[in-house]
């Protein structure tokens, strides 16, 4: 079953993704709460996603993002960004990334699985 | 998908974890109230980015959870304050604005924290999708990638257009006679044949000439043998058959991934200290570098011979043995004996810097590291090392890799092929009556027909295959991806452009060439040369100008 780590610093965010993923999607969830959480979870379950919140205090989403290049382990894993602010020049700096694409936050959780398949290929 | 019976259940889900976050963001919006109140000219900055950030928060959480109306009110606070934080000049509080927002947020936090939950838990029919009016503030996800290039779609055009919505993939359409006007950054390029592979052949070497020296491209159409000779010649990344449909063009998409990734110079940095490789992989981050991290110095030489870096950065401290053991010990293998090894520590006496130096350092670089210094250290580096590399690795005379380049690249090409599948050609090409040549017309007249066929080798086939002199008037190719009985077709054009070649005097060329197969004709360099070179043989003894690719393997 294909494994997707989300890391978001809101639990309330995690909560719901974890279902939108797990239950409807059909998705096997791990989640983590911050950058250096996120690398451990990262390089321990080796996820097949990654769902990376963009504003997260101490050391945000981009910086995570090159983190997680960087780690072997997650290397060529695809990652979505998740933002509430869907701004183009907050866009154009993500697009300056390798990410896969960006969700908006709020989503729906009835479709968000389904948004992951889309911007990345991997299926549950 | 979900049938009736998940789906309901999956509601049920929702609508309790939606009552139990109604009530955490009732007292949220309330803490959002008070903070808002809290704010007074002159606007204190850490006050005012709670705001900004609570606001942020509840934007994307609770419309998430089917309360849009809560997402838009704090999406009014957060673009209300957000501007007041970015600028630079202090900015007077609007007031009365000010007070309609608390107001709002206050009754918001009231409803929520009275209402009971309006979906009620064991409704039949899924309840989850948000409030209708939340749609349009809701944008859809976005993928971030530069447009693929479609050339020559014709009435394919909408088809492909509806792929590659389907794959959120962001398309740019052009005619063939558009091309030369395409700028800004391409993933890569589709191009339709159309019964016309030459002129595809020659859009391709446009589009790298123009737009991208390494551009990754597909042509489509090429279920004809012709096709995919004259791609592979012009170097296409691949070819793929009509029609176009979704796992075609994601096969294509993951061909041009892999393409792309071979571009970028890779620095292994040696350190076991997981927060210092942090600081270094931001320092580097997006300098078209691929950094890969090595915690365990004990690894290193694993390390280097499974990334085959093109530099390293090492750390001076380190348990359980140190840089300069590591660099000693990268430096004792023949083969890393240039690779650049660039030091990073904290002490800088004299000593270790000499110390560094007799390990065989190349360069020393003292901590804390400014990122422009490491960048440019690294960058003058590889250079050089591009350089020294061509300089040692390249035959002067036909500017194909010499014999020991081309064995090694091959023997990563070999184990690339053995971890996925894919068929290998080698190819053994020896010029026909190369010592009559010598012999009748001076070695001058020898050294140009090598060196005509060094370019010619050079402008075909595609940038992920290998040329080489082997010796002598001895060639070699080795074609990804191609069985021998392709590659015999490739090669056969190239000979037949060979044979086109004006030389002075009138003297005209011709090659012989054995073709042999991995898996089937042999597993390693050594015996797929063999098989080659008996095939080879076997071409000059039956009247040369010939390019053989069946007959007995020799190596069993």
């Amino acid at each position: 079953m294909a494994v997707v780590l989300i890391i978001d610093d809101e639990e309330d965010i995690r909560t719901i993704a974890t279902l939108a993923l797990e239950d409807v999607g059909g998705f096997e969830v791990v989640t983590a709460a911050n950058c250096a959480e996120g690398l451990q979870a990262a390089a321990k379950h080796r996820p097949d996603v990654i769902l990376l919140d963009v504003m997260m205090p101490d050391v945000n989403g981009l910086v995570t993002f090159d983190r997680l290049q960087n780690l072997p382990e997650t290397r060529e894993t695809p990652i979505i960004f998740m933002t509430a602010r869907v701004q183009r020049d907050e866009v154009a700096e993500l697009q300056a990334t390798d990410a896969k694409g960006v969700i908006a936050k709020p989503f729906d959780p009835m479709t968000l699985a389904d948004e992951v398949t889309e911007l990345t290929g991997v299926r549950p | 998908m979900t049938d009736q019976t998940t789906t309901h259940a999956i509601s049920e889900k929702v609508a309790a974890l939606r009552a139990r976050f109604r009530g955490r963001l009732a007292t949220r919006m309330d803490a959002l109230g008070n903070a808002i109140d809290a704010l007074e000219s002159p606007i204190d900055p850490h006050a005012l980015e709670g705001v900004v950030d609570e606001a942020h928060r509840i934007r994307g959480t609770a419309g998430s959870y089917g309360l849009a109306s809560a997402t838009e009110l704090a999406a009014s606070v957060e673009d209300h304050f957000r501007p007041l934080l970015d600028s630079e000049v202090p900015i007077a509080l609007d007031q009365p604005l000010i007070t309609e927002l608390r107001r709002k947020v206050r009754r918001m936090a009231d409803e929520l924290g009275a209402e009971p939950d309006p979906v009620p838990a064991a409704r039949p029919e899924p309840q989850t999708q948000p409030d209708a009016e939340s749609e349009g503030e809701r944008s859809r996800s976005v993928r971030l990638q530069p447009p693929l290039l479609v050339v020559g779609a014709g009435q394919r055009t909408d088809a492909i257009s509806a792929l590659g919505e389907r794959l959120s993939l962001p398309l740019v359409f052009a005619t063939p006679a558009q091309v030369g006007t395409i700028h800004g950054p391409l993933w890569g390029a589709l191009l339709h044949v159309d019964g016309a592979p030459e002129s595809a052949a020659a859009l391709t070497r446009r589009l790298r000439a123009d737009v991208a020296p390494h551009l990754p491209i597909a042509l489509v159409g090429g279920s004809s043998e012709l096709v995919r000779d004259i791609g592979v010649h012009a170097g296409v990344t691949t070819i793929v058959q009509e029609p176009l449909n979704e796992t075609r063009l994601r096969e294509v998409l993951s061909r041009f991934e892999t393409a792309r990734r071979t571009q970028q110079p890779t620095v292994l940095l040696i350190d076991d200290d997981p927060e210092f490789a942090l600081v270094v992989s931001d320092l580097l981050a997006g300098r078209e570098l691929r950094l890969v991290h090595e915690s365990d110095p004990r690894r290193a030489l694993e390390a280097i011979a499974e990334e085959r870096p093109d530099l390293v950065l090492l750390d001076l401290k380190m348990e359980p043995i140190d840089g300069l053991e590591v660099a000693r010990r990268i430096r004792a293998l023949e083969e890393w004996r240039t690779l650049p090894i660039l030091f990073m520590t904290a002490a800088v006496s004299d000593e270790v810097r000499l110390a560094c130096y007799r390990a065989g350092a190349d360069d020393y670089i003292p901590k804390p590291v400014l990122a422009e210094e490491l960048d440019a250290r690294i960058r003058v580096r590889l250079d050089r090392q591009r350089l020294h590399r061509e300089r040692a690795d390249i035959d002067p005379l036909t500017g194909l890799a010499n014999r020991r380049a081309f064995s090694e690249r091959f023997e990563n090409l070999l184990a690339r092929a053995r971890d996925t599948g894919v068929p290998v050609s080698l190819c053994l090409i020896d010029l026909d009556h190369f010592k009559r040549l010598n012999d009748e017309y001076g070695h001058l007249a020898g050294d140009q027909a090598l060196e005509r066929l060094g370019q010619l080798m050079q402008h075909s086939a595609r940038f992920e295959d290998l040329r080489g002199r082997w010796g002598g008037e001895e060639f070699v190719l080795a074609l990804w991806g191609l069985e021998p009985t392709v590659a015999r077709r490739v090669l056969q054009r190239i000979l037949s452009e060979v044979r086109a070649c004006e030389m002075d005097a009138g003297v005209r060329l011709s090659f012989t060439a054995g073709v042999a197969g991995f898996p089937h004709d042999g597993e390693s360099l050594e015996e797929l040369l063999r098989s080659a070179d008996a095939r080879l043989y076997h071409g000059k003894e039956t009247g040369r100008g010939r390019v053989v690719s069946e007959g007995k393997a020799q190596w069993q």
